[in-house]
């Protein structure tokens, strides 16, 4: 019996790939699927108990090998790393349904035929850049993990013990494998060794894995947000010349209605200036910049008892018909519910993710500090140079991530405005002029994602992150 | 109150004993116990004088202006967000009494504790005072003085912990209040509709924006007048958590036994959570009058004219800028800072216990 693929439609869509992978790889997601749940939900609780006994045998490894400071210093290192991807795997486990209901915010949005186009330009660039950060996150992961797994097969494989009877530190061997971690077999060699490397592996590739993506899935919904709003910047210019037409007389009314391309560089209101200053002196022409053709225009605003319109619409000076009127009308409330569409969806983002960025802060701080601790104690390339630095650009690549497409949220919300000042106001209604002020007024404040309204996630938070880590490297290293 | 100044005069004369030998390992720990000590009675003292003697005036002000908001409209989900709220409310209320008597009681009853302990563990215990005191004599054999010294700390912890009480919840009630109506109006004003074809229709919406936007004043008046009583209090707050977060955290870190460990740190969470509550029903109230714009916002201004626009304009021209409480305008009461404030405390601990260490 075939069963239908259901057609899945907006943010689903886009993200389908993403979730599809989030899915496979065991993490608690069990919409957006055909066929049986219960198989999946075994799946996802095999995973989490796996993981949980590798970090749980971390953590014992920890606890066992307190005595000397600097392996103190790594394994806790090493732990807090696999703390992230623990907590990423949790914490979306626990709060699916939030995952679900900000996706559903976007299962639908409002069209209008005059803006169709653009909307269908800016979603599938968003679309493309989705699917671009989707693969580049996750050949780096792979990337890692393999670069990890060499990475173990140089150098001694050995740790520091101190030996509380003669009081002094020895080197003790131990199984050369990925992470310091205590097991209950012994896996010094034969097949138990190559058990713990495999498992090893895969617990490595998968937890990073998860952990990554559920980020990327953050930044997706953020980057979609973006391109939304790049979509309605661009419409704002015609849609401006749309609200004029209302009663403001204009030559070309009837060019306005084709549908309108947001990189049409149609200047339907002429721009005199360019012409006058192609021309001659600009200081001769400047009584020129006053008398634009829209100024003309604009004397023409016809008193509903001189001109006649054929019955039809007496007090629109440009012969708009009913429908034509409607139609702006329509534009403008498309616009309104668009950008208050955006907004709600970046709210639940905010309410979804904010806590999961909060742990994550939380937890690199600690991580970064203990790294800069480990860094002053560099002498070299070696093994553990290369394993200190390549933990230092892992935890600050991820920070950078979501920092990145956070910050580009705030400025391409505020930038709102500034598209929506840059067009001819000054020669639209009062309607017209009303409406820009109100978008303005609204836009001046940048949506912003903030990680449980501790911090607001933007670059500013990755530089004191980075200026934090710096200066307290430096303090150790004056210390030494 | 006066004999309490006094007791807190002794501590203070303890400590000055104690500076004088600060390099000396242990007496940096009774120093810093000192410190923290003198950070938390300076609150209580502060707290209890403005909150509740200064301010009576302002705050039966402030009460009556919000009885005199609109009615509760009789919108059903207007009601409807009204008992959640008051719900939420409660929950808290019950939260922060356990918070308060429970880390106060610990604190005050920890020698008792420990003797109990020690007869559990067949160990002798000696005993010790709550608050550590250097005095010129042996404090603890001699009973005459150890004895009332036990009682009155232990009276003195629950006085203040009924202060601490009273007061956080009365800031907090007048601060969730004022978030409640200023959501509401939020919610009403985004409710504004109307049938385009309707001619009257655009001067009764008119009518009403112009109602929401006088409440708009009022409310604002309100918080500029919650902000004047509780300002300077939560500027001393700020510091004082500070001061005694990094102290206690020390204490905590570098005290003899697990047994102290556990009572010093019960006092900084006690701590942090104090100065979290403030945090949080600031940066509430500051969300709630941000979200008056967005109300604005979503009413349907573009259906209107723009007589009706100008006066969405205006609405939000003055919501966009939040409503803060201040602490004496040096810190704002809002979530960041409370990190900021952690943050701090944690780095000047760090750098205490690498003082002590060496």
């Amino acid at each position: 019996m075939q069963v239908q693929q259901p057609k899945y439609t907006g943010l689903v869509a886009d993200l389908l790939p993403n979730i599809r992978i989030m899915q496979a790889i065991g993490h608690f997601i069990f919409r957006y699927i055909t066929g049986p749940i219960l198989i999946r939900k075994l799946y996802s609780s095999v995973t989490l108990v796996l993981f949980l006994f590798q970090f749980v045998c971390i953590l014992i490894n920890l606890g066992a090998n307190t005595d000397e400071v600097s392996e103190l210093t790594a394994n806790t290192i090493t732990a807090l790393f696999f703390t992230h991807c623990i907590t990423k795997f949790i914490y979306v486990a626990l709060n699916a349904e939030g995952v679900y209901r900000t996706m559903g915010i976007w299962n639908q949005s409002n069209t209008h035929p005059l803006f169709a186009e653009s909307d269908a330009r800016y979603h599938s660039i968003a679309l493309s850049k989705m699917r671009r950060l989707l693969f580049l996150v996750t050949l780096t992961t792979c990337m890692i993990a393999v670069f990890w797994t060499t990475l173990t097969f140089f150098g001694d494989s050995t740790k520091l013990w101190k030996d509380k009877v003669a009081n002094e530190t020895i080197v003790v061997d131990i199984p050369r494998l990925m992470i310091k971690s205590w097991y209950p077999w012994n896996s010094m060699s034969g097949t138990f060794y190559y058990i713990s490397l495999a498992f090893q592996l895969y617990y490595i590739l998968f937890s990073m894995l998860q952990a990554n993506l559920s980020d990327v899935l953050f930044c997706s919904w953020v980057l979609f947000c973006c391109e939304q709003l790049q979509h309605l910047k661009g419409i704002m210019r015609p849609l401006m010349e749309l609200s004029a037409t209302l009663d403001t007389y204009r030559p070309n009314s009837a060019a306005l209605f084709r549908s309108i391309s947001a990189g049409s560089k149609s200047e339907l209101i002429l721009n005199d200036e360019m012409e006058n200053e192609k021309n001659s002196n600009y200081d001769m022409n400047i009584s020129a910049i006053y008398s634009t053709k829209a100024d003309w225009g604009a004397q023409y605003r016809a008193p509903t008892t001189l001109q006649n319109f054929n019955g039809m619409n007496g007090s629109n000076p440009n012969g708009l018909t009913k429908k034509q009127e409607l139609m702006v009308r329509s534009a403008i409330k498309y616009w309104v519910e668009r950008h208050k569409h955006v907004v709600r969806l970046v709210s639940a983002i905010g309410d979804t993710y904010g806590l999961a960025l909060l742990l994550h802060m939380l937890t690199s701080t600690i991580m970064l500090t203990l790294l800069a601790y480990q860094a002053t104690k560099i002498d070299g390339i070696t093994v553990f140079a290369l394993g200190v630095i390549g933990y230092l650009l892992y935890a600050l690549a991820q920070i950078f991530l979501f920092c990145i497409f956070g910050n580009r949220l705030i400025e391409e919300s505020s930038s709102v405005m500034e598209a929506a000042y840059s067009c001819h106001w000054y020669d639209g209604s009062e309607e017209a002029k009303t409406f820009v002020q109100i978008v303005c007024q609204q836009c001046q404040k940048a949506m912003t994602i903030s990680g449980a309204k501790f911090f607001t996630v933007s670059l500013d938070l990755f530089a004191s992150v980075l200026g934090a880590c710096v200066t307290y490297f430096m303090v150790l290293v004056q210390l030494k | 109150m006066i004999v309490s100044v006094l007791y807190a005069g002794l501590i203070q004369f303890s400590i000055k004993r104690s500076a004088l030998n600060l390099m000396n390992g242990e007496n940096l720990f009774i120093a810093m116990e000192n410190v923290a000590l003198t950070g938390a009675i300076f609150l209580f003292i502060l707290k209890w004088y403005l909150l509740l003697h200064r301010s009576h005036e302002n705050t039966k002000k402030i009460v009556e202006k919000l009885d005199r908001q609109y009615p509760h409209s009789g919108i059903d989900q207007l009601d409807f967000n009204t008992e959640i709220y008051l719900r939420k409310f409660k929950k808290f209320f019950q939260i922060h009494f356990f918070m308060v008597w429970a880390s106060q009681m610990q604190f005050a009853m920890m020698p008792v504790f420990h003797q109990f302990y020690g007869l559990i563990k067949s160990e002798e215990i000696e005993w010790e005072h709550i608050f550590a005191i250097n005095l010129p004599f042996d404090t603890i054999n001699t009973w005459w003085f150890y004895w009332p010294n036990l009682f009155y700390g232990t009276w003195l912890m629950a006085y203040s912990g009924m202060t601490f009480f009273c007061t956080d919840t009365l800031y907090a009630t007048l601060t969730h209040l004022i978030t409640m109506e200023l959501n509401n109006l939020a919610q009403i004003m985004s409710e504004i509709d109307w049938d385009v074809e309707d001619e009257e229709a655009e001067e009764k919406a008119i009518k009403e924006l112009k109602k929401l936007a006088r409440i708009h004043q009022q409310l604002i008046e309100v918080t500029e007048e919650l902000n004047k009583i509780s300002s300077p209090l939560l500027f001393v707050h700020a510091l004082s958590c500070l001061l005694m977060l990094c102290t206690v955290a020390f204490l905590a870190a570098s005290g003899e036994g697990h047994y102290f460990m556990i009572k010093y740190i019960i006092a900084v969470i006690f701590i942090a959570w104090q100065f979290f509550v403030q945090c949080f029903f600031g940066n509430k109230m500051t969300d709630a009058s941000l979200r008056v714009a967005e109300g604005a916002y979503n009413s349907s201004w573009y259906k209107a004219t723009p007589k009706y626009r100008r006066i969405v304009l205006q609405i939000m021209m003055r919501a966009q800028k939040a409503q803060k409480i201040t602490g004496w305008k040096f810190v704002d009461i809002n979530l960041e800072n409370f990190y900021w404030v952690i943050q701090t405390a944690h780095s000047y601990f760090s750098f205490l216990k690498g003082v002590y260490e060496s």
